[in-house]
C-alpha cells in the first residue's frame, strides 16, 4: 500500500513536469525572427488592419470610432468568457511593444511577457502572414490614438483558466507556417486565399470545433455552431448544395462590399461587424477572395 | 367536476393550445414573408440604381412604399411564444430588447417615409434608396440569427 502511495505520488510529480516542460512558451517560440527590409508601408496596413477584422473586436463596443483600440467587447464561448484587451498604442495596450513582440503575438500566441494567449485570438490564422505586412499593419496601428484602460480579466472555467496549458493545445495544432502560394494558381487566386487563410481568418467562425476547440479539417469552411454560443449557426461557405453551391464569385463579391446576400438578405449577427471591415477594402482584393472563396473544396455543411 | 364536462374541458384547451400553436406558425410565417418581400423590393431598387434594370417611377415608389408597410407591421408580428420556431431567424435579443427593437422599425418607417415624398427620377431615388437601406445591417446584426 505505501509502495503504491509513493509510486502515485512519482507519477504525478513525473506528469506535472512534464506539463510544465511542454508548456514552457519558449518550446512555441521560434528563433530569430527574420524581420522585413525596409520603410513601412501604412496604406498597405490600413489595408490589413480591415482584411483582419481588428476592430470588429478590439475596438471600444457601443461608440462609433473603430480607431479606438482599447478593447473591453466581452466573448462568450463554451470555456467562459474571454474580455478583449486593449491593442491601442498605449502602455496599457501594445504602446512600447517591439516589431519583434508584435510578430511573436500575431504568429506564437505568445504576449512580450512570454505568457501564451488563448486561441479566441486567431493567432492560427495570423500566423500565416508576412513578415512584412505584420510590419505594415504594427505601424498601422501604433498611429492610432493611444487610448488608456486595462481590461478586465478573462472569466474561464477550470481546467481553461490554465494559461499555461495552451503550451499543449499549440503543439498539437499551432503549425507555425508563413502563407506559402500555389505557383499552379493565378495571382488573384493566391492573393485570396492569403487574405482569406491569413489576415481574414475566415475559417476560424465558419467551421465546426472539435473537443479542443480546435478546426476540424474536414469541416473547414463547412460551417459550424455560433462560437459565441446561443442557436446561431455560421453557414457553410464552401460551394456545396448545402452551402454557396449556387452562388457566383460576383455574389461573394458583393456581400463583402455591401452585407447583400444573392437574395438581397443583409447579413446580420457578427458578419455585419466583418462586412464593416471588409467593405473598406479595395475591388481587386475583393474579388480575389471571393474568387478563392468558390475554389474551396465543396463540403457538406458540418452537423450541428 | 363530471366526466363528461372534464373531457369537454380538455378538448377546449387541447383545440386551444393547437389554435395558439398554429397562430404562432402563422405570425412566423407571415414576418418571413414580410422580409422576403423586402428583400424582393430591395433587389429591384438595387437593379435600378445600378443601371441593371431600366428606372421606372411606379416601381421605384412600391419599393420604398413596401418598405414603409413593412416597418408598420413587422413591430407587432413578434408576440410571445414565436421566440422559436417555423425556422425563425428571429434572435432572442428581440424579446430581451422589445422596446429598442420597435423603436427601430419605426425609425426606420419615419425615415423611408421622409425621403419617399422626393423621389422624381432616378437620382432622386438612388438617394432616398441610400437611406432607406442604410439601416438593414445594423439591425440585422443585434436582432437576426442565422440558423442554417
Amino acid at each position: 500500500m505505501r509502495r503504491a502511495i509513493v509510486l502515485l505520488a512519482v507519477l504525478v510529480i513525473l506528469a506535472g513536469a512534464g506539463f510544465w516542460a511542454l508548456t514552457i512558451p519558449a518550446l512555441t517560440r521560434s528563433g530569430a525572427i527574420a524581420m522585413p527590409a525596409g520603410e513601412a508601408d501604412l496604406a498597405n496596413g490600413e489595408v490589413l488592419f480591415n482584411a483582419g477584422g481588428c476592430a470588429s473586436c478590439h475596438a471600444v463596443p457601443d461608440q462609433d470610432d473603430r480607431l479606438n483600440l482599447a478593447g473591453g467587447l466581452a466573448l462568450s464561448s463554451p470555456y467562459g468568457t474571454f474580455h478583449v484587451p486593449n491593442i491601442s498604442p498605449h502602455a496599457d495596450g501594445i504602446g512600447g511593444w517591439s516589431l519583434d513582440d508584435f510578430i511573436r503575438a500575431m504568429r506564437e500566441g505568445v504576449s512580450p511577457e512570454g505568457l501564451h494567449y488563448y486561441p479566441s485570438f486567431p493567432y492560427t490564422s495570423y500566423q500565416r502572414m508576412s513578415a512584412a505586412d505584420l510590419r505594415d499593419l504594427f505601424a498601422f496601428i501604433n498611429g492610432l490614438q493611444p487610448v488608456a484602460g486595462v481590461g478586465r480579466r478573462h472569466e474561464l472555467a477550470f481546467p481553461y483558466n490554465l494559461r499555461r496549458g495552451i503550451g499543449l493545445w499549440k503543439l498539437v495544432y499551432l503549425d507555425g507556417e508563413e502563407f506559402t502560394p500555389d505557383p499552379t494558381r493565378s495571382e488573384s487566386w493566391n492573393r485570396g486565399a492569403y487574405l482569406v487563410e491569413g489576415p481574414g481568418h475566415c475559417a476560424e467562425c465558419h467551421s465546426a470545433r472539435n473537443f479542443a476547440g480546435a478546426i476540424v479539417p474536414e469541416y473547414r469552411y463547412a460551417g459550424g455552431p455560433n462560437p459565441e454560443g446561443g442557436r446561431g449557426f455560421v453557414p457553410n461557405i464552401t460551394p456545396h448544395e448545402t452551402g454557396i453551391g449556387d452562388w457566383v464569385e460576383a455574389d461573394v463579391a458583393e456581400l463583402l462590399m455591401s452585407g447583400f446576400t444573392p437574395d438581397f438578405d443583409s447579413v446580420g449577427g457578427t458578419m455585419a461587424a466583418v462586412v464593416r471591415n471588409t467593405e473598406r477594402l479595395p475591388q481587386p482584393d475583393i474579388e480575389a477572395m471571393a474568387e478563392y472563396v468558390m475554389s474551396l473544396p465543396p463540403r457538406e455543411r458540418s452537423p450541428r | 367536476m363530471e366526466p363528461a364536462l372534464k373531457l369537454r374541458t380538455l378538448l377546449a384547451a387541447t383545440a386551444l393550445a393547437a389554435f395558439a400553436t398554429a397562430a404562432q406558425a402563422d405570425v412566423i410565417a407571415e414576418r418571413k414573408d414580410i422580409m422576403d418581400g423586402v428583400g424582393n423590393a430591395t433587389r429591384t431598387g438595387t437593379q435600378m440604381v445600378r443601371g441593371q434594370a431600366p428606372f421606372d417611377l411606379e416601381q421605384a415608389r412600391n419599393v420604398l412604399a413596401t418598405y414603409v408597410n413593412a416597418a408598420q407591421v413587422m413591430p407587432s408580428l413578434f408576440p410571445p411564444g414565436t421566440e422559436t420556431g417555423g425556422e425563425t431567424s428571429a434572435a432572442p435579443s428581440i424579446w430581451e430588447n422589445k422596446a429598442d427593437f420597435e423603436q427601430k422599425f419605426e425609425a426606420w418607417g419615419a425615415e423611408v417615409s421622409a425621403v419617399s415624398g422626393s423621389v422624381q427620377d432616378l437620382e432622386s431615388f438612388t438617394a432616398s434608396f441610400g437611406t432607406a437601406t442604410g439601416s438593414c445591417r445594423d439591425c440585422h446584426e443585434e436582432y437576426r440569427v442565422r440558423t442554417n
